[in-house]
């Protein structure tokens, strides 16, 4: 197909897409019934009283269908809602109550007298119930005193969430129907169970059946309030849709789908159920266009589809990924702020047999999301050489007007790091990526990220003989006067036994919580969709290894603490030019009367320039970190693994921690991204940025990692230049690349800019033969660029 | 035998950028240039050795430079040097802890600046980019531009030469001669007003020009078009015509005049000749534009 070709959106599209832009209601249904169902099955089996709370919340909740949907189902009552999820957390919704709408973070309307009543009512149900708070009292002092102060949502339980950081196996639902699966279960229940296996199979499978039932009554409740809306609808060409939502609904998921449109409304519906059931933010929707794609070629071939409708329904579809918001803690919003639903859809890349896996559906869904361009669908874009440059230079076009939401991921890279972790070269060539950046298995793997460890906060503690220099309390080992440190060795050898030992607690912490899920809140119907889970009988919470489960520890701040040894290592060890008494002293002192040696820490070589001595310095902590973390083992066999991503907790984290040796001052933010360069150090060009983080061994962070880099619209403002962007970004990913997004400066970026010179330094000014940084313009030169950007946004 | 290096001033390196050439390139751009264009954007290429740049709004008033620079005094604005005395050696740069002294070029060794833009190698490969010298002027620094060239096309680098069209040495010649890509700049055709506007005479450039076409050199020309200078339309045609009368010429590259470089020009305590001057209309670009593409040679705004 031509991949130029653009679509419209409709005006019933608009009106959809306009309604989910509304700012988020809390919605109660979720958290309602399913404390009554609760209340209810107490003493039953733990997976059976969660697939019957899932039951009781589906055959309860309320079902609409707004005008001109084609699509139907919702996570909420409400048209853009956030649920509760008390059997994790209660208590901070009862606290934060009154604060929601006016919080400085994420902010929802009012909560409503009735959502308020009920809250009260059924929330304290859940005291020394939910996870937290049995977690809490599992945990000890040193896990209590981390949380919060180097580890930031650092397990399920502290950020909130479940583990539905997955994508569940829709080519098996789709294919089959979950009729088909539901009885494949009730033959294996005929079967008297007689081993411990047989017998957790057993239950398993019960809960499976309530579970996949629940969803089959929640589609044919939306079959029927379609057939009541059509028999008094008016206008006859509503009433037609209205009929086939109803007959659509009447038949998936329950039956296998036989056209693009029954699929997609049978893969939303199971999604809407998932969220409902152990939400995180990382629900993806898997590879759609795979997936979907012989349902489509099939409906163009016998003329049941034009691409036009089919770019309407895929149109809505991501609409309806819109209707959540998920609402968190402000404790855990500081670290994942903007609602983050993370509701991935991976594109590009190749099949499980090698080949390239761009199909004219991959195109359709390119144009959909051009139009729809929301907060909550997130696109992947994987890059591999068997992609056409067509592809790709449609990929980074679609990122340009995005202004950069589209994450690009190299397939070589990615390959590589899941086979590392144990995946088979299908299952691997088969990845998609969940939440920030985790790579997994489509319906073949459980890959969480555990949350963040403030790796900045490590290198102080080796700093200052394991104190924190902001508070002053001994957090870390005692590892020796900083003052006497005579080489490079010795503080490299007290941050790495700091390491271990903050490692060593954050695995402590992972593993007690995963424990305290596996016992409290499994997930029949997540496991019901992912064969590895439904032929055992474990529960994706305590699947393990069986699915090559990983479960990884994001480090925040190293390119801090490389910079900030390379510094050391450069000023003090190599050219003796300043000794460390001076530099703790001025650590200490926030520089102030340190002029001199901060300018000398400030002006050292920095991580994002492609200078190897910094670079190497990067990779060394990523190893070791991963190196200690493959000693441990997790619950179920499940293996720890390293990430180096920081979502919004950069700010927060870097509020913890005194001033650094890269010359940052205190409390200042750490390095954004994970592995991207300190805000405005990478002063050398795209290019050798690139070259610094795809030099890194990516195969020791596994768990994924964020780099972000900043371009002005302009630079790709020509059809050939974007073709060299094109190809730029092809290289980076086929020369040990993993995940870069790129932002497309806005007029409001360059203004920032323009107030904080020191943290935009990186920004080229892009013009033939000459050279310059945007911050060093004269500020008219530089009101000039904004305004004429601020001319093409419009 | 040479025992003294071979060395130029770089006063800085773009890497993945985007223009200047075919792909992604890097540019290395040398001090020193023969020519001196009023509207020069780069007034930092002309001198070949390193200068002091002064930006008064990034000083902390620290007071670390007075200790090591007798010419320079410390007012409540920030450093003030004598630009008489200053020899541009650099001392206050290298105590000052922000960017408020620092110095434009830097000494490299055909060596140094090899190992750094052979780093790209990948990039350019895979995108038919290649490595640009510019400047300043690249043939000016004649020794080092060559065994730089040589090198880097030894190891299968693409090079292209931005040149002023001025060599002054055979030496400077045969880099163009011997260049992959040419970028080549006209700054009007009326000889009286080229050597009032760049110091030089065009005729010997025009004459480098057609030898370059003559030897079937790939030829992108490069246009600054600057108001009251080079942009009426009787030199457009006739630059038009001298380019059609080439046969090598890939491509042409408007550059409108901008006053990025201005604030070069205070770095550097140097007046800044074209205030006032306003930017063409995009309007009159476009009009600019259409008699170059009259010529069937691919023309396009910016480079």
């Amino acid at each position: 197909m031509d991949s130029k070709k653009t679509f419209v959106m409709s005006d019933r599209v608009k009106q959809l897409r306009e309604a989910v832009l509304a700012t988020p209601e809390v919605c109660v249904e979720r958290a309602m019934y399913l404390t009554r169902s609760f209340m209810e099955t107490e003493g039953e089996n733990i997976v059976i009283r969660r697939a019957k709370a899932l039951a009781h919340i589906l055959e309860n909740m309320t079902v609409t269908i707004h005008d001109g949907e084609l699509l139907v189902g919702t996570t909420t009552s409400k048209r853009r809602g956030s649920f509760i999820i008390p059997e994790i957390q209660w208590e901070w919704y009862l606290n934060e109550m009154d604060n929601m709408s006016t919080r400085s973070w994420d902010n929802c309307q009012p909560i409503g007298r009735f959502e308020r009543e009920q809250m009260q009512k059924y929330l304290p149900y859940w005291k020394d119930k939910c996870t937290w708070d049995k977690v809490n009292k599992e945990w000890n002092d040193t896990v209590l005193r981390f949380n919060g102060e180097i580890f930031m949502t650092h397990t399920s339980s502290m950020s909130g969430q479940h583990f539905g950081h997955i994508a569940v196996d829709y080519p098996r639902m789709l294919s089959r129907g979950l009729r088909d699966i539901i009885s494949e279960a009730k033959s294996d229940l005929a079967r008297i169970p007689v081993s411990p296996d047989e017998l957790r199979r057993h239950t398993a499978l019960k809960a499976a059946v309530i579970a996949m039932e629940a969803v089959i009554t929640y589609a044919k409740r939306y079959a029927k309030l379609a057939a009541d809306m059509a028999r008094d609808e008016k206008d006859p060409k509503r009433k037609a849709e209205l009929l086939e939502i109803a007959r659509i609904c009447e038949k998936v998921p329950e039956q296998p789908a036989e056209t693009i449109y029954e699929a997609l409304q049978s893969i939303l519906l199971l999604y809407f159920a998932l969220r409902i059931e152990a939400y995180a933010p990382g629900v993806s929707l898997g590879r759609p266009d795979q997936y979907l794609y012989p349902y489509f070629e099939r409906d163009i071939a016998n003329g049941v589809i034009r691409e036009e409708q089919c770019v309407e329904l895929l149109e809505m579809l991501l609409i309806k990924m819109n209707d959540l918001a998920c609402l968190m803690s402000t404790e855990t919003v500081e670290f994942l702020s903007g609602f983050p639903t993370l509701a991935s859809i991976t594109i590009g890349g190749v099949k499980r047999d090698g080949t390239d896996s761009v199909n004219p559906l991959t195109y359709l869904l390119m144009e959909a999301e051009r139009n729809i361009r929301l907060t909550a669908e997130e696109f992947v874009v994987r890059i591999n050489r068997e992609n056409s440059d067509e592809f790709v230079i449609a990929a980074c076009q679609l990122a340009v007007e995005m202004k950069g939401k589209i994450k690009f991921i190299s397939d070589e890279t990615t390959i590589a790091m899941l086979m590392r972790d144990g995946k088979s070269l299908e299952d691997a060539r088969d990845y998609v990526v969940l939440g920030c950046a985790s790579p997994s298995s489509a319906g073949r793997s459980l890959d969480i990220t555990a949350g963040a460890i403030n790796f900045a906060y490590i290198l102080e503690l080796a700093l200052n003989d394991g104190k924190s220099r902001l508070t002053g309390e001994q957090i870390g080992l005692r590892t020796g006067d900083p003052k006497k440190f005579a080489s490079f060795e010795e503080l490299w050898d007290a941050l790495k036994k700091q390491i271990e030992y903050i490692l060593s607690v954050a695995v402590c912490s992972r593993n007690t919580d995963r424990l305290v899920y596996a016992e409290n809140v499994p997930a029949p119907l997540h496991s019901a969709m992912l064969p590895a889970c439904f032929d055992s009988g474990l529960d994706i919470v305590n699947v393990g290894a069986k699915m090559c489960a990983t479960e990884s520890h994001g480090a925040v701040g190293v390119p801090n603490v490389a910079d900030s040894l390379a510094a050391i290592k450069k000023l003090i060890f190599d050219e003796k030019r300043f000794t460390m008494s001076e530099l703790i002293d001025a650590l200490d002192k926030n520089f102030e009367g340190y002029d001199a040696l901060h300018g000398a820490l400030l002006h050292a070589p920095k991580f994002g320039n492609d200078i190897d001595y910094v670079d190497d310095i990067v990779g060394d902590i990523l190893e070791f970190a991963s190196s200690v973390l493959d000693r441990y083992e997790g619950i179920a066999g499940t293996k720890h693994t390293l990430a180096a991503m920081a979502g919004t907790g950069n700010f927060v984290m870097g509020s913890k921690v005194g001033a650094l040796p890269d010359g940052r001052l205190s409390g200042k933010p750490l390095a954004e991204g994970g592995i991207s360069p300190s805000q405005g150090k990478n002063t050398s060009g795209a290019t050798a940025s690139m070259r610094s983080v795809a030099k890194l061994n990516h195969t020791a962070i596994s768990g994924g990692s964020v780099f972000n880099m900043r371009f002005n619209p302009e630079a790709v403002d020509t059809d050939e230049k974007m073709r060299k962007f094109a190809l730029m970004l092809r290289t980076y990913c086929e020369t040990g690349g993993f995940h870069v997004q790129f932002n497309f400066l806005s007029a409001e970026t360059l203004r920032a800019a323009q107030a904080d010179p020191q943290q935009y330094r990186d920004l080229l000014v892009r013009v033939a033969t000459y050279s310059a940084y945007f911050v060093e313009l004269s500020k008219q030169v530089q009101d000039d660029i904004i305004v004429k950007t601020e001319f093409k946004e419009v | 035998m040479e025992t003294e290096e071979n060395t130029s001033t770089v006063f800085t390196i773009t890497r993945g950028s985007f223009v200047d050439g075919w792909g992604v390139r890097t540019t290395i751009f040398l001090k020193g240039c023969p020519l001196r264009c009023k509207w020069c954007c780069n007034p930092e290429s002309q001198s070949a050795a390193p200068e002091l740049s002064v930006t008064p709004a990034d000083c902390t008033l620290c007071g670390l430079c007075r200790d090591v620079c007798p010419y320079l005094t410390l007012e409540k604005s920030g450093p003030v040097v004598d630009r008489q005395k200053c020899r541009n050696c650099g001392k206050c740069a290298d105590v000052c802890p922000t960017n408020a002294l620092a110095m434009f070029g830097e000494v490299y060794t055909v060596d140094r600046a090899f190992n750094e833009l052979i780093r790209d190698k990948e990039y350019y490969d895979r995108t038919g980019g290649g490595v640009t010298i510019g400047g300043g002027e690249a043939t000016l620094s004649d020794k080092f531009t060559y065994e730089l060239m040589k090198k880097l096309q030894e190891a299968g680098v693409h090079v292209a030469i931005d040149t002023c069209g001025y060599p002054v040495t055979p030496l400077a010649l045969k880099i163009l001669e011997q260049a992959d890509l040419i970028l080549f700049d006209l700054k009007g055709m009326n000889p009286e007003r080229h050597r009032q506007d760049t110091g030089v005479d065009n005729e010997a450039i025009h004459e480098t020009l057609r030898h370059l076409g003559a030897l079937g050199k790939e030829i992108i020309i490069r246009i600054p078009l600057i108001p009251g200078h080079t942009d009426d339309n009787a030199t457009l045609r006739n630059e038009a015509a001298l380019i059609e009368s080439i046969g090598t010429v890939k491509r042409i590259d408007l550059l409108p005049y901008h006053d990025f470089g201005a604030v070069k020009y205070q770095q550097l305590g140097k007046p800044y000749k074209m205030e006032g001057t306003q930017r063409l209309t995009e309007e009159r670009v476009e009009e600019i534009a259409r008699i170059f593409r009259a010529t069937g040679i691919p023309t396009q705004i910016g480079g």
